[in-house]
Formats: structure tokens, C-alpha cells, sequence
């Protein structure tokens, strides 16, 4: 296990993760830059992202 | 106790009832007295309530003999994938983190299928917090499927898909993040509606990944799942996704035929984005080939690639599951088995700005999804490319993950229907997937019925659970 891995896990507070943990986190974190270089390039700027948020109707 | 009791469904049983040839507490007794004899093999159940079964079954038939008929759903046995509270029981939703944990109000769900006057036989196995299964590391074993126990049930509402192909239950409802209802329904040969988004209320429900997170119902025939949806579909104002929306009625189309609908088919999902098993590829050209010879104008649509919405399904999955979960990874990790873990730690290095990425992406694979049906009734394709694995095939239960074409339909939020189309050449169960307009479950159960009609798929179960 890297120590580059372990400092990861640390800063990002998973202090508790045993060394079978740490690699699962390793082999997470590769699966998901698998789909990270999917995401498309050149968004238009103004794409919204989707909403789940609604603002309230006006008070009855 | 016969099959024929077993496999009673929710309208067949609700006519029986109405008829006085049958009595809840009969139907209840004789389903609970199966799941004692079985479910040791199948691990449908993690917590079974008899006595409250019992008392609620009772309770049914004194309001019915006093002339108080709540309507078809009155004295019908069903059961909770433990993610849904009871208030009362423990939800624990399959985890050791979560033992003990009593809920103190009914979920919106539950409150609508208790008003309806079910009776609720108790809470379901699920994979871990809904996601990565199946585990034989937790405090509860897997559910197997009944269709032949080496191999994989589906997942993550495992014990739902598992209970309905046992005859153990007629009615459940189950959660469905990324596929979690279609899978188990599509390996467990059972009817799976995944609603609109915001059609069904989710509070009271563990959340996996709030804008991905749909609840619906599982039945082993088209008219039980359009009855049991129609019970629970409507509008929450304390749900934030719930929508505003009228509900359908689910059954006005039932008997029409397919005569001059459009229906798209996805093909591209399940023959170059991924190379379906050629048994599941042979099923979905057959049934084209039956909508199209009734009638229907079929033709092939062209949506962005399965893994453009898996892509963008997993980011936003990743991250929101890890909101939830952040403070358990870091304090408890070794209380999670190890296949949630292992997927729950995939959204901790994910920056802001790749989940806002992955939900601008959203909304442009949303808006070319649209397109594409602007001009057809529903789209039918693959739910899952492949026929269940065996249980131990840690590689083919991985592929099991990708090798689908559920996510996009939790990406833009429509409807997606799953229901058995045939049988592998090793007896496992083969499916197929409709896919609808938002709020436009009412057309996919009036094609659903059609073909459940013409092919009789719903009416096989699983040979070896007779008695």
C-alpha cells in the first residue's frame, strides 16, 4: 500500500481504514476516474446543471 | 398448501376475497406456514412479523363482514425491502450499522398500504444500504433465488425479487438507485416498475443517492404491480423530489391492444454499446417481432451510449451516497461488509466541481433522451444483458454492474417496466424492459399486459418449491 494512498485516506478523515479497506478505497477511486474521463469537455457556459431544489409558490 | 395459493395474485386473491371463497387470515396463515417451510433455503426475510400479520389479517376480515371494503388491496399480504420504516420495527437496511435502529413512523409508503388495508408478513433483505451485493460478510445472510439458489437473485432489493419468485408474498416494494427493483426482477423472472421520479414518496425510505432514489413495486403479473402502484403513487410535499403531478389510473388501458403504437427499440444497448447474451438478444427480437406483427409501428431509436449514462449515473451516485455516508466510512468502517464499502468509498475523492459536471451532463443526456421519444409511445429494450450468474462468480457479478441498461432511466427519471420474456436454456429467467414517457406507467401496463397475455412467462414459477 502507498503512502501517497494512506495520506489520501487520512486528509480526507478515513482514519480507521485497515489496510484490506485501503485497497478497496484504491480500486474505488480507479473505477471512478474511469467514468471522471467520460464527463464531456466543453460544457456551453451557460448549461444549467439539473435541479432538485424548487423555490416554494408564493404564500397563500 | 397448494401452488395455486402460493401464487395467488393480488386481483386474483382481492376477486376471492370479494367472493367470501377465501378469508385474509386463511390467505395470511397459509402464506406464513410457506415462508416458515422455506425461507431458511431462500432468505427472503431478514425480520418476519406473524403476530402483527396475524392481527392486521383479522382486523381485515372484521371490517370486510362488516361491510367496510377498503378496495382491491384490503387484506393483501405484502412485505418491505428493510430500507422502508415500520414504525415499530427496526430498518436496518441489511447492516450492521444499523441494528437496532426502530423507526417511530411509518414511511409514506407504508402509511398508503396500511390506509389500503394490507398486511404487512415483514422487512426483506436487501444488498447493503441498497448498493454492492451480494454479501456473506453482514449479520444477515444473502437472499438466492429461488429459480435455482447457486445463482444471483438480482439486487439490491434482493429479498423482494426472491419472496415474489418463492410464493412467498404477491406484493413488494423495492428501491431502485441504478437498476435495484429491474435487476431483481429481471433474475428472479417478476414484474419491476421503477415510476417516474418524484412519482412515488421516498420519505421514510434510507436514502442511497437522493435524486437518483425511486421506490416502486415489485408483483409477479402486470395487473398486481399496476394495483399495488396505484396505491402508493402521489404527491408527498414533504418530499422534496415528489411530484406535483395527477395521478394515473394504472388500469384504464388494460385489454387494448398494441395496434398503432410507436414503439422505439433501443437495440444499440444491448447489441454494440454491450453484446447481450445471445439468449436475452433472441428474446427482445422476439418480442418486437410479436408487437410489431399485432399491430405496433416499431422502429429503432438512437440514444447517447449505455456507459455515457452509467458514467454520469456513477458520479452522481458516488457523491451523493458518500454525503450520507461520510461520517460511518470514517467512524465504523469495518462495520459495513465489504462489497458497500468497497462502492461507497468511490465518492470520497470526488471534487464539487465533477459532480456538478456529471448533473450539467444530466440534463443534456435528459434533453436527448427526449428527443428521441418525442415522437414514440414507449421504447422497449434490455433490462439485464445476461441471465442470473452463479452466486460465487465474483467476475461475472461485477460485469453484472455495467452489463445493464437500467441507469439511464435513473438519469432522466422515466418510468422503466421489467417483465419476464423467457427462459435461458439452463431454466433461469430472461426479461425485457419498456421504457415510457415521464409519468406514462399507464402505457407501459397496457403494453406489458399485451405481451404478458400473449406469452404466459408470468404464469411459470420456479419448479422446485412445490409442496
Amino acid at each position: 500500500m502507498t503512502e501517497e494512498l494512506r495520506d489520501k485516506a487520512r486528509k480526507l478523515g478515513l482514519d480507521h481504514l485497515t489496510e484490506e479497506h485501503l485497497a478497496q478505497f484504491e480500486r474505488a477511486t480507479i473505477g471512478m476516474e474511469r467514468h471522471l474521463r467520460r464527463l464531456p469537455h466543453g460544457m456551453p457556459a451557460a448549461q444549467e446543471p439539473a435541479h432538485v431544489y424548487r423555490a416554494k409558490g408564493e404564500a397563500s | 398448501m397448494s401452488d395455486d395459493l402460493a401464487y395467488l395474485g393480488l386481483a386474483e386473491a382481492a376477486e376471492l376475497i370479494s367472493a367470501k371463497r377465501l378469508s385474509p387470515v386463511e390467505y395470511v396463515t397459509a402464506l406464513l406456514a410457506r415462508i416458515e417451510r422455506h425461507d431458511d433455503k431462500y432468505n427472503a426475510f431478514i425480520a418476519l412479523t406473524p403476530e402483527r400479520a396475524l392481527t392486521a389479517a383479522r382486523a381485515a376480515e372484521a371490517e370486510m363482514a362488516a361491510g367496510r371494503w377498503r378496495g382491491p388491496f384490503h387484506g393483501m399480504p405484502y412485505a418491505l425491502k428493510d430500507i422502508i420504516d415500520v414504525e415499530g420495527l427496526a430498518t436496518t437496511a441489511h447492516s450492521k450499522i444499523l441494528i437496532g435502529n426502530i423507526a417511530r413512523r411509518h414511511a409514506v409508503v407504508t402509511e398508503r398500504l396500511e390506509a389500503a388495508g394490507g398486511v404487512l408478513l415483514g422487512k426483506l433483505s436487501t444488498h447493503e444500504f441498497a448498493i454492492g451485493g451480494p454479501s456473506f460478510d453482514l449479520p444477515w445472510p444473502p437472499a438466492r433465488n429461488p429459480w435455482s439458489r447457486d445463482h444471483f437473485c438480482g439486487g439490491s432489493s434482493s429479498g423482494s425479487g426472491a419472496g415474489l419468485a418463492a410464493g412467498f408474498f404477491p406484493a413488494a416494494l423495492g428501491s431502485d438507485t441504478g437498476g435495484s427493483i429491474r435487476n431483481p426482477a429481471s433474475m428472479c423472472g417478476i414484474v419491476g416498475m421503477k415510476p417516474t421520479y418524484g412519482r412515488v414518496s421516498r420519505r421514510g425510505v434510507a436514502p442511497l443517492a437522493f435524486s437518483l432514489d425511486h421506490v416502486g413495486p415489485m408483483t409477479r403479473t402486470v395487473r398486481d404491480n399496476a394495483l399495488m402502484l396505484q396505491v402508493i403513487a402521489g404527491h408527498d410535499p414533504g418530499d422534496p423530489g415528489s411530484a406535483d403531478e395527477p395521478v394515473s389510473d394504472y388500469g384504464a388501458m388494460f385489454g387494448q391492444d398494441v395496434k398503432g403504437l410507436r414503439i422505439g427499440v433501443i437495440r444499440h444497448f444491448y447489441t454494440s454499446d454491450v453484446a447481450g447474451d445471445p439468449e436475452q438478444v433472441a428474446v427482445l427480437d422476439a418480442a418486437v417481432n410479436l408487437v410489431a406483427e399485432a399491430g405496433a409501428e416499431t422502429r429503432e431509436i438512437t440514444l447517447p451510449a449505455l456507459q455515457d449514462f452509467s458514467a454520469c449515473g456513477q458520479i452522481i451516485l458516488a457523491a451523493e451516497a458518500y454525503a450520507v455516508h461520510k461520517p460511518w466510512l470514517q467512524e465504523r468502517p469495518a462495520d459495513y461488509g465489504a462489497r458497500a464499502r468497497e462502492r461507497l468509498l468511490a465518492g470520497a475523492t470526488l471534487r464539487a466541481v465533477d459532480y456538478l459536471q456529471a448533473v450539467r451532463w444530466r440534463l443534456q443526456l435528459r434533453d436527448q433522451v427526449a428527443h428521441a421519444f418525442a415522437d414514440i409511445d414507449l421504447a422497449i429494450t434490455a433490462s439485464s444483458m445476461d441471465p442470473a450468474c452463479r452466486i460465487d462468480d465474483d467476475e461475472a457479478l461485477a460485469a453484472n454492474y455495467w452489463r445493464q441498461a437500467r441507469m439511464p432511466f435513473n438519469v432522466t427519471g422515466q418510468p422503466g417496466l421489467v417483465i419476464p420474456a423467457g427462459f435461458s436454456k439452463g431454466g433461469l429467467p430472461l426479461s425485457l424492459q419498456l421504457v415510457g414517457h415521464p409519468f406514462g406507467e399507464a402505457m407501459l401496463y397496457r403494453v406489458a399486459q399485451f405481451y404478458e397475455d400473449a406469452t404466459g412467462w408470468t404464469k411459470r414459477h420456479p419448479p422446485r418449491l412445490s409442496d
